[in-house]
Formats: C-alpha cells, structure tokens, sequence
C-alpha cells in the first residue's frame, strides 16, 4: 500500500476535473460531488489530456476530442469508448484526499511504426 | 553609336549566343510555368535549416512551385517531409509557418498532424492514424492504414540544411548535386552544428533569376559606395568565377579588409570552424539559391518564384549553435550591417532587381540582357550568368538568346 | 500623479512626436539632437518563423550620425516614409528623472521612384507595424533619449530601407 496525499478537497470544485503531479507522478482527481475519483491524466484513446478535454457531468465523463466515455465510478465505456478507464484506489482523510500509487498506471497506446524502408522510394 | 533607332535596337550583337539572353526568358509566363514544372519539381532545394525545428515534433512549412510542403521531426529525431495536404478532401493540414505537434490541437491529440477539417490525423512518419468515424462511414473500402500522406524526399546536409525533392527519383543525391560545389565551405559549416539568427522575406515584382543573376556577377558593385571605396584593388580582383557541374558557381575567396570602410571594426577574430578569419566565399546553386560565408557571417537567400514578374527571397543569417552570446551579438552585427534589412547592400542590390523587373514586364518587347563581360573568369567576368543559362536552357530546352528555339550548345549555336 | 509627474510625461510625448516629425522629414541631424551621446537604436523583431528574437539593425548614436552624413553617397529608394504614432503609456521613474515610454507605430510608404514611379507614384503603401520602447531622461522640463528600440511585428520588409526607422 502506497498512500499519498494528493491534494485537500476543496482544491477540487464539485463536478470538475485536476490534475496533479505526486512525486513524479500525474494524477487525475475527479470530484463528483458525493465522493473523489483518480485516475491516469491522459485519455486511453490518444494521449489527450482530460484535464484539458474531459467534461464531467452527473457522473458521466466525455473526452471532448472523439466523444468517448466513461463511468466516472468504475470507469467502465460508454458511448465511443474503445477502452475503459483505470482507476486508482482513493480515500479522504479529513480534508485530505489520498491515493495509492503503488504503481503508475498507463495506457497501452498504439506502438511506434516501423522504421523506414530502403525500398519506399522504388 | 549614340542612340539607335528601332532597327538597330532590335540586332542581335555581334556576339557568341552564349553572350546574351533574351528578356523572354524573364518575362514570358508559359516558361514561368515551364520552369515550375521542369525544375523547380525536379531539383533539390533547401527549404529550411534544421534549427528551425529542432526538437521531435517540431514541424516547418513551405512551398515548392505550387504545391505546400511541412517538414517534421519525428521522435526518432529524423526529419521528413509531405505534401501538407490531408488525404480526405485536400486541406491544408498545417497553416503556421512553424511550431510544435507536442501539444494537441483544437480537432486533434498531442504528437500528431490533425487537419482541422474531419479531425483526420497522421503521426510524424506520415502514417494516417486516425480518420473519425471510419468504419461507420467507410466501412472496409476505406481505411487509415491506406490514408498515409504523400512522403517527399528529405536530406538534411550542407550546414544542416533541410533538402526537399518533390521528385521520387531525383537525377542526382544531394550530395552529387551540391557536393561539389559547397566543398570550399563544407568543414566551416559542417564542423558543428549552426543556428539561424536572422530570417526576413521580400516579395519583389521581378524574375527570380534575375536576384539570381545579382548573386552571379560583382560588376554591380559600382552600385554599393563601400564597396568602390574599400574593396576595388588587387585583392578584390584576384577573385575568380568558378563553374561546376548543374550550372553552380562558386566565387573563390580573398581577405576582406574592413578596417578600411569608415564605421567598422576589423573582423578578423571571429569566423567558422576550421575557416581561416577574414576569408570569403560565396556558393551559388542552379536554380537560385545563394550562401555567402563571409569572415564572421554565413548567410543565404532562396528564392520562391511566384510569378514570371513576382519572387519572394528569404534571407537568412546564420551563427554556430555554441556562439557565446557575445560572439553570437557580433556576427549580427556584422551581418546586420552589410546584408541586414536596415544595412547597406541589401537594399540597393533589391533596387537593381525591381528596376529591371518593372522594365521586363510580360507584354515588353523581347530585349537583349548582355552577359558579355569576358576577364578570364575573374570578379567582373560574367561566366556565371553564362554558365547558368547554359544550364537552364538544357532543362526547358529552350534556347537563353531565343527562347522560341530549341536549345543548342554554344558551340553548336557558334558553328551557325 | 504630482504636477512634476505630469510634466515629465508631457515632455516625453514631446520628445516621441518631435523625433516621429523629425523622422518623417528626413532631418536626421536634428532627430539626433534630441538623443543622448550614449544613445543606443536597434530595431528588433521576433519571428515565428525560425522562432527567435531578432535584431534588424543596432547603432550608437556615432553610428547613426555617419550613416545619415553618408546616406547621399547611397542608392536610395526616395519614396516618403511617414508615421502614424501614438504613445500609449508613459512610465516615470522613481527619481521623476527617467522614463519608459510604449508608442504605437505605423509607418506608410509614400511611393516615389519605388517601381515604377509613372504608374504608383503617390500611392501610399503600409510598410511597417511595430511600437517604440524608448528610455528617456528628463531634464528641465526637456525629455532627451538614452534608448530606442523599433519593436517591429513586420518580417516582410520588400526592399527594406536606408533610413533609421
């Protein structure tokens, strides 16, 4: 278990999105009014940032670039979205939310294409 | 003879053809076109310097002829080059001059092309990565795998100069083409690696070759005072024209004495790696780019033609990447002075060049434009000019004194 | 702002439209009589293009004054430039001696012998956008420069000019 603090609950405004940088890690943290979420900041789609992009409403979380989304609570797809969204494990403290970051979560993107060919130009 | 009337206007000289061109060749549109086509597609030509984007992601656009271009630099830190047009519908991917892909924009996700358009997207390698909705709208007829841009030749060379082609099978490598002649300045700029610290643009309503053909022949330098009063003895011309393979030229070095020039310091401190202080060379490549590295200032100007009567130059100065702030500070200063917008030369050498734009108008009766100045190819000798066209007419096969012929050696033309 | 305060900024607008007028009329001895021995001119410009801070021209006033003595010997395009300025703030020091001064300036091309002189020869073409930052002292009422810099926006600058900006 590796709980950190990452931000105190009124930094987060009620159906919004933060993010934060805990030792070298980036978090994002969803306030959805009843409770916090925290998840990797970037969308499992491209690399967009959520922060940035992602629009909250009613528990319901859109990346506003190609409309993919989520449940804010489990994180699993709706609408567009091809992969669902990962979830730290999060708890308030007071007026401290934490997270456990054992591990940094990331999202297997698309991989590097291939090196060019001798033969494009033929 | 004083003043002729139009009989005598209108005879050829008693000179070689090569000796003369035809004011056509600068003013006809059907060979502006000819020589989009014939040349300016086929040939290599440096579009940027790689400084302008140096970190992966970074991107730079440009023409050639009439096509739009961006160049990238991948996250493998190499730089390639498009067509910046967007597979789907022809849009502009990228309109900026310059930036970044780090950052995602508006329609589309960081370290990615987006055309605004349909948010299409393509990486730094020019591979479609994304094209919204595809299977909805195109079921299997269509895919990204299939949308990748079109890739143009890209070389990187000459003092970190970025090369584009826009022919796949271009005649020559770049360094067949511009080896040879770049050689008298290859350690200085090759050495370590440069920056661009300069960069302004005139839109002039000439023909380029005819900035071209002032980048060729130092005869002009009656026009500048400072050079009559510091530079027309021995040494000055003890330079010669040297003529290369493809129609480039070289002027060949001798020691610049500033000092003699009221204002000016004496240069002789700060120069390029490996490149003697106070010496000069200059390097003009077919079909119209300059570099000019002068004791402590390297710069160069290209040319976009626009039109048979219209050409954008880009100048450019350029400093080694490590230059000192202090150092850095006098090579524009020594480059400001002479070459800048503000300084000496610049603007007088653009004043000949729109003078004879405005008198060659396309419509002007077909004048002779006298290349004729023969000195053993030293400064004043015209061979530059000669050699060019020699060159040009092979390549829109027309011949420079008569361009309704078709083009023959000066020796052919000469047994005649 | 103290009477004094006010003084001193009216002599530093004085002194900005005095050299724009100066300028304009191509009386360059006069134009440098308003600047300090010590004044430093550049004319600076960022561009986008090869993103960088660009210095167009720098001078010291001895460099100005022998470029402007020597201008007739040059081959000059003679088309008119005039400016359009407006000093937008004028920020007095603490001592009440010095001042920082941010002018809005256009400068228009009033073509002469600049192509062909037959067919566009009293059209006026924009040639420069940009703003004076001046540093001036102020002395008995009279505002003399220690600086200016030509902030410029333009990189297009056609044939460019001979002509302090």
């Amino acid at each position: 278990m590796s709980w950190k603090r990452v931000c105190s609950v009124s930094d987060v405004a009620s159906n919004s999105l933060k993010q934060f940088d805990v030792d070298g890690v980036r978090v994002l943290i969803a306030n959805l009014g009843e409770e916090f979420k925290a998840y990797p900041p970037l969308c499992p789609h491209m690399e967009e940032s959520l922060e940035e992009s992602g629009i909250c409403e009613d528990g319901l979380m859109t990346c506003s670039k190609h409309l993919w989304q989520w449940d804010m609570r489990t994180g699993e797809m709706r609408g567009e979205a091809e992969k669902p969204l990962l979830l730290y494990e999060v708890k308030q403290e007071g007026d401290d939310v934490l997270v456990n970051i054992e591990k940094e979560l990331e999202y297997e993107y698309d991989e590097e294409t291939e090196d060019d060919d001798d033969s494009f130009w033929d | 003879m004083p003043a002729r009337n139009r009989k005598q206007w209108m005879t050829d000289p008693q000179l070689p053809r090569g000796d003369w061109v035809d004011s056509r060749v600068y003013s006809d549109p059907e060979i502006y076109e000819e020589e989009l086509e014939k040349i300016f597609k086929k040939v290599w030509i440096p579009l940027c310097h790689e400084s302008e984007l140096p970190e992966p992601y970074d991107f730079r656009t440009a023409t050639i002829a009439h096509e739009p271009v961006i160049m990238t630099r991948g996250p493998d830190n190499a730089v390639r080059a498009f067509l910046n047009v967007c597979p789907h519908r022809g849009m502009m991917i990228e309109r900026r001059p310059s930036g970044s892909f780090l950052e995602g924009q508006p329609s589309g996700n960081p370290k990615r092309m987006t055309c605004m358009f349909h948010a299409w997207q393509f990486d730094m390698k020019g591979n479609c990565v994304y094209i919204s909705r595809e299977k909805e709208g195109y079921q299997d007829r269509i895919c990204k795998e299939g949308q990748g841009l079109r890739r143009l030749r890209c070389e990187v060379g000459m003092g970190g100069f970025v090369w584009v082609c826009l022919d796949d099978q271009p005649e020559h490598s770049l360094e067949e083409w511009a080896g040879k002649p770049f050689e008298c300045i290859r350690e200085a700029i090759d050495t370590e690696p440069l920056e661009v610290f300069h960069y302004h643009k005139a839109i002039i309503g000439t023909n380029y070759k005819l900035w071209h053909d002032t980048n060729s022949e130092f005869y002009h330098d009656y026009m500048h005072y400072h050079n009559r009063v510091t530079g027309f003895n021995d040494e000055y011309f003890a330079r010669k024209n040297i003529a290369f393979d493809h129609g480039h030229v070289n002027v060949s070095s001798f020691e610049v004495k500033y000092e003699e020039y009221e204002g000016f310091e004496s240069r002789e401190e700060l120069s390029f790696p490996k490149f003697p202080p106070n010496q000069w060379y200059m390097v003009d490549l077919f079909p119209g780019m300059n570099f000019n590295l002068r004791g402590s200032a390297f710069r160069c100007d290209i040319v976009t033609p626009l039109g048979p009567n219209e050409v954008m130059i880009e100048f450019r100065g350029l400093g080694v990447k490590s230059d000192t702030p202090e150092q850095r500070r006098t090579r524009i200063d020594h480059h400001n002075s002479i070459w800048g917008p503000f300084g000496r030369n610049l603007h007088e050498d653009l004043i000949g060049v729109a003078g004879q734009g405005t008198a060659m108008r396309p419509g002007t009766e077909p004048r002779r434009i006298l290349h004729g100045r023969h000195e053993d190819n030293y400064i004043h000798d015209e061979v530059g000019m000669r050699h060019y066209y020699d060159e040009w007419g092979k390549w829109v096969n027309r011949l420079p004194s008569d361009p309704t012929q078709a083009y023959k050696s000066p020796a052919a033309a000469a047994a005649e | 702002m103290s009477a004094n305060g006010a003084a001193t900024v009216e002599a530093v607008k004085d002194a900005i439209y005095r050299s724009c007028l100066l300028l304009d009329d191509e009386k360059w001895e006069e134009w440098l009589s308003l600047c300090d021995d010590g004044f430093q001119y550049s004319i600076k410009a960022f561009s986008p293009e090869i993103n960088y801070d660009m210095i167009y021209f720098s001078a010291d006033r001895n460099h100005l004054s022998t470029m402007t003595e020597q201008l007739p010997k040059h081959n000059t395009d003679h088309s008119p430039l005039k400016r359009h300025s407006v000093v937008y703030t004028v920020d007095v020091g603490e001592d009440g001696k010095t001042a920082t001064a941010v002018t809005s300036l256009v400068v228009y091309q009033n073509m002469l012998d600049g192509i062909n002189s037959h067919l566009d020869s009293g059209e006026n073409h924009l040639f420069l956008v940009g703003r004076y930052v001046d540093k001036l002292k102020v002395d008995n009422g009279r505002a003399t420069f220690l600086e200016r810099e030509v902030r410029l926006e333009t990189r297009r600058l056609d044939k460019g000019s001979h002509w302090p900006i």
